[in-house]
């Protein structure tokens, strides 16, 4: 029984692995096939261009026709101070300064497949380009765009660019803008808040390099051929994706591992040898991990380069593809790497394959990217030190996550377009953090096993859509009950913070006839914050009893008053922290005796490290 | 050969004489170690206060706060600091200030410190200790000051100097990780910046010993005497200063195993309070032993220039 079972596997697995020999997506579902690329570049690694041309596939989805496209023209964001990307951010002078940060596209051609010459037509405002079309196109009508490109690289700035022999590739083509359903382009300029979004389909690409460079690239290679011209071209395939970016430079070193079927390759430079193991052990984990807790990842091949994306960002996630820099940290004491690792894996389920708009909503993407983050380092490394263990301090990426949200509480809500943030602080603290804390709260609340439940059916739900607030928020509703949509929509779009304090607390005897006494036992709690969320306050007596208390904090303060047999000795609100928002865990409790022995340890040891300052300083 | 070995066996005798009569020197005179303990305990006292306000409003009757007894909770300190931010912010200021009027008591002090130790060596005579002492503060106060602005000058070049032969020793060898300093490259640069630090440290004391052997030269007249001595007796004088710093490291060491061995105890009263004594006397040790440093080179100062004026005499 046992050896035909398992000569059965193996007949099963070479049937499995021929399958899956050189096709570059599994064979399930599909994404819905709306803008589709077949496109044709060469790097001119002297000059620092491309030089490509492009057949581009789209279908109109929407319930109109339409007689415009949008397209997006992304490097035009660096062809001068005074683009929207530049006045944005803080670089506009540097760019001015140093034309060799300076970068644009030019369109060479556009037309029709077979049918007219629209280069005359297009309209290109900065990095959007219109294109009128001669004849409208009805709704699940199809067309042909052929299109030339030039594009200028910039010295490498905001994910893009050159830097010395290297190449960073991304926003490099021109892509077809996002049309509603009801018609209307989602088309807005490059911004420097904000990232992209984007329709699923097939891309093609023939990359044609010098002969010693290495490319890693979105999708996987299925041709490599050398010309006559001491280059080659590597031709690539990717499905069910939204975007492709590569990567090149002449000293790329490749690592290979097979992880739950993916092939997973990286694309690291030689000075980096030593870091390469552990990168590639964090990535086989967070595959592994986020596999297990949000559903299968859809591609069979997962590609990270190492590479700088330039100031403006660390590292970045495209489909099938991530950026990673290795810093210059100690591994085992800062997770930087496995932080970075983590973020930009789960972006490949919370961007690649549940692909929201990052333009308008960018919190579906990259707070359910801090979430999974810190839920891939707590498994990891435990969920005291996870961040940084280092000379006896300790930080969990739920602190720095709460310490970056401190940076900016108040001045936007969650849900609000990307470039519209106050600035890049707040948008960092809403986008980033809030959300995360706002899942983290939501887990606390569902527990681990049903917040698994809830981002698998959510995953499951919208995998090659564009889910938007609502939809995340009906989910919520369906696991939650109405009480905590309540809760959400304060969270996602007000500014008000979380903050509840044990305000009081006491037990005065009581007089009564038989010997047995008994107190009567006041605590008051207050709501300091405007979020209103049901929270427990637990009572604990000094005979060891424990009441608990469910306060539905609507008003602004509540009043609990009970009859006990011995003194109060504590009050605690949120006793098992599930409020991660709680902007101060300080007044969450109040003891009836003051805890002495706290005090004198703080003290003393303060006092006594500000005695070696004293000594250090008097160096001079 | 023969010759060679004497020579080293002098230098030895003459720096571990030194650091014997500097200790017993600086015993003689225990109310200095006090007048030091004393100015850290105060100015650390100061600064502790709005802290200590602080620590009780957040931490005295919070439930979660027991956690400090075990381990340092982040999250804690993290909500501190964001709900005391203005008053922190003040509170830096503040610190800044304290550390300042700090810096310039103690340059005052200093003046007091050196001379008092320098009579003990020329076997002055002392009546009232404390009026002498404070005699001296006053006396030296605006060369120690001059000396302290110079020091910081020379920590400035001493810094340059690092980052420059660092960078050298990087061309040579190649980036290493910080981390990494197991990597004998990282090695040679701690080792560089400690000679750095330590040659810069010295120089210090010896300026002021020069200045109050020399009270009413120029202050360049005493650089230049300062200098060109600790050209002349380099192998002596660093060899003091290592000796000194040596026995100080394995000290430290010694402290540290104490504290991790008290540290690890139950966190009672008991133990945190006898924690605080072994720090306390710690403190009090490190006030002793700066002492020490100063002390032990005037010694050496004393033999090496009195043995220079014998020679000279023989002559
Ligand atoms: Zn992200």
């Amino acid at each position: 029984m046992q050896a035909s079972f398992s000569k059965l596997l193996i007949v099963f697995f070479l049937l499995y692995s021929f399958s899956s020999f050189n096709i570059c997506s599994s064979e399930e579902e599909h994404a819905p096939q709306i803008a589709s690329y077949e496109i044709d570049v060469k790097l001119d690694t002297q000059e620092k261009k491309l030089g490509g041309k492009e057949i581009l596939t789209f279908i109109n989805t929407s319930h109109k026709s339409i007689d415009t496209l949008f397209l997006h023209l992304y490097p035009n964001a660096f062809q001068s101070n005074t683009t929207t990307l530049m006045k944005e951010s803080d670089f506009s002078d540097r760019i001015k300064r140093r034309p060799k940060y300076r970068g644009f596209m030019k369109i060479e051609m556009v037309g029709i497949s077979l049918g007219s010459d629209l280069t005359d037509k297009k309209i290109i405002d900065e990095t959007i380009m219109k294109l009128p079309l001669p004849n409208s196109l009805p709704p699940r009508g199809k067309i042909k765009l052929e299109i030339g490109f030039e594009v200028e690289l910039p010295r490498i700035f905001v994910r893009m660019g050159y830097y010395g022999e290297d190449f960073m590739i991304s926003q490099w083509f021109p892509k077809m803008a996002v049309l509603g359903e009801d018609g209307n382009w989602n088309a807005h300029q490059y911004h420097f808040n904000g990232e992209f979004f984007a329709n699923f389909g097939t891309y093609d690409v023939s990359i044609t390099v010098p002969l010693e460079y290495v490319i890693g690239a979105t999708g996987c290679l299925v041709k490599e051929y050398k010309n006559t011209d001491s280059t080659k071209t590597l031709v690539f395939r990717a499905e069910d994706v939204h975007d492709f970016a590569w990567a090149a430079s002449p000293d790329y070193q490749l690592s290979k591992r097979v992880v739950d079927g993916i092939e997973v390759n990286f694309f690291y430079k030689p000075e980096h040898e030593k870091a390469m193991d552990r990168i590639m052990d964090d990535a086989e984990f967070a595959l592994k991990y986020y596999n297990s807790c949000f559903g299968k990842y859809h591609y069979n091949h997962f590609t990270m380069v190492d590479t700088k994306i330039g100031l403006g960002g660390g590292a970045m996630e495209y489909p099938t593809l991530i950026t990673i820099f290795p810093s210059r940290v100690p591994p085992e004491n800062i997770r930087a790497d496995a932080l970075i690792v983590f973020h930009e894996i789960a972006h490949q389920w919370w961007y690649g394959m549940v692909a929201s708009n990052e333009f308008e909503e960018a919190w579906l993407d990259e707070g359910f990217a801090v979430y999974s983050q810190r839920r891939a380092l707590e498994e990891r490394f435990g969920k005291r030190a996870n961040l940084i263990d280092l000379w006896g301090i300790k930080l969990s990426d739920l602190d720095f996550t709460r310490l970056s949200y401190f940076l900016d509480l108040q001045s936007d809500p969650i849900v609000k377009n990307s470039w519209e943030f106050r600035n890049y602080l707040s948008y960092r603290a809403n986008v980033y953090s809030k959300t995360s804390l706002i899942l983290e709260t939501l887990r606390n609340y569902l527990g681990e096993e049903r917040m698994d439940e809830f981002l698998k059916e959510y995953f499951r739900r919208y995998k090659f859509k564009h889910p938007k607030t609502q939809d995340f928020i009906q989910v919520v509703g369906e696991f939650t009950g109405d009480n905590l949509i309540f809760v959400l929509e304060q969270l996602l779009f007000g500014t008000g913070v979380c903050d509840y304090e044990v305000a009081s607390i006491e037990s005065v005897p009581l007089e009564n006839e038989d010997k047995r006494r008994r107190y009567r036992t006041r605590v008051e709690v207050r709501r300091l914050g405007e979020v209103v969320i049901p929270v427990d306050v637990l009572i604990e007596l000094e005979d060891g009893g424990r009441i608990k208390h469910t306060w539905d904090g609507k008003e602004r303060w509540h009043e609990i008053e009970i009859e006990t047999d011995s003194k109060i000795r504590s009050a605690v609100v949120d006793p098992e922290n599930k409020l991660a928002l709680d902007i101060n865990v300080n007044n969450n409790s109040l003891t009836a005796k003051s805890c002495d022995s706290v005090m004198m340890k703080l003290s003393t040891q303060c006092l006594f490290w500000l005695e070696i300052w004293m000594h250090w300083i008097t160096c001079l | 050969m023969v010759s060679n070995k004497r020579f080293q066996k002098r230098i030895m005798r003459i720096i571990l004489t030194s650091f014997v009569e500097g200790i017993s020197n600086v015993w003689a005179n225990r109310f200095l170690i006090g007048m030091m303990f004393l100015f850290r305990l105060v100015f650390s006292l100061i600064l502790l206060s709005p802290l200590y306000l602080m620590f009780s409003a957040s931490f005295a009757t919070n439930v979660k706060a027991s956690n400090f007894l075990t381990w340092f909770d982040l999250s804690l300190f993290i909500d501190f600091v964001y709900h005391w931010r203005k008053t922190l912010s003040v509170y830096f200021l503040m610190f800044i200030l304290v550390c300042g009027l700090a810096m310039l008591v103690f340059i005052f002090l200093s003046g007091g410190f050196w001379g008092t130790l320098r009579d003990l060596i020329k076997n002055r005579e002392q009546n009232s200790k404390m009026e002498i002492f404070f005699g001296y503060c006053g006396k030296y106060f605006w060369g120690m000051f001059k000396i302290s602005l110079f020091m910081i000058v020379l920590y400035f070049i001493a810094l340059f100097l690092f980052l420059f032969l660092s960078v050298i020793l990087s061309s040579i060898t190649g980036e290493a990780s910080w981390w990494e300093i197991t990597s004998w490259h990282m090695v040679v640069k701690f080792l560089i910046a400690i000679i750095l630090f330590f040659l810069v440290n010295m120089s210090g004391d010896y300026l002021r010993i020069f200045l109050v052997e020399n009270f009413g030269e120029r202050f360049f007249g005493v650089v230049g005497k300062t200098f060109r001595f600790l050209l002349t007796n380099l192998l002596k004088t660093l060899s003091l200063y290592y000796l000194l710093s040596i026995v100080l490291v394995v000290i430290i060491f010694v402290y540290l195993q104490i504290y991790g061995i008290m540290n690890g105890m139950p966190q009672t009263g008991f133990f945190i309070f006898l924690i605080f004594m072994v720090q306390q006397i710690f403190v009090v040790f490190r006030s002793f032993y700066r002492l020490v440093f100063y002390s032990s080179q005037l010694v050496l100062h004393d033999k090496i220039s009195n043995k220079e004026a014998c020679v000279l005499e023989a002559k």
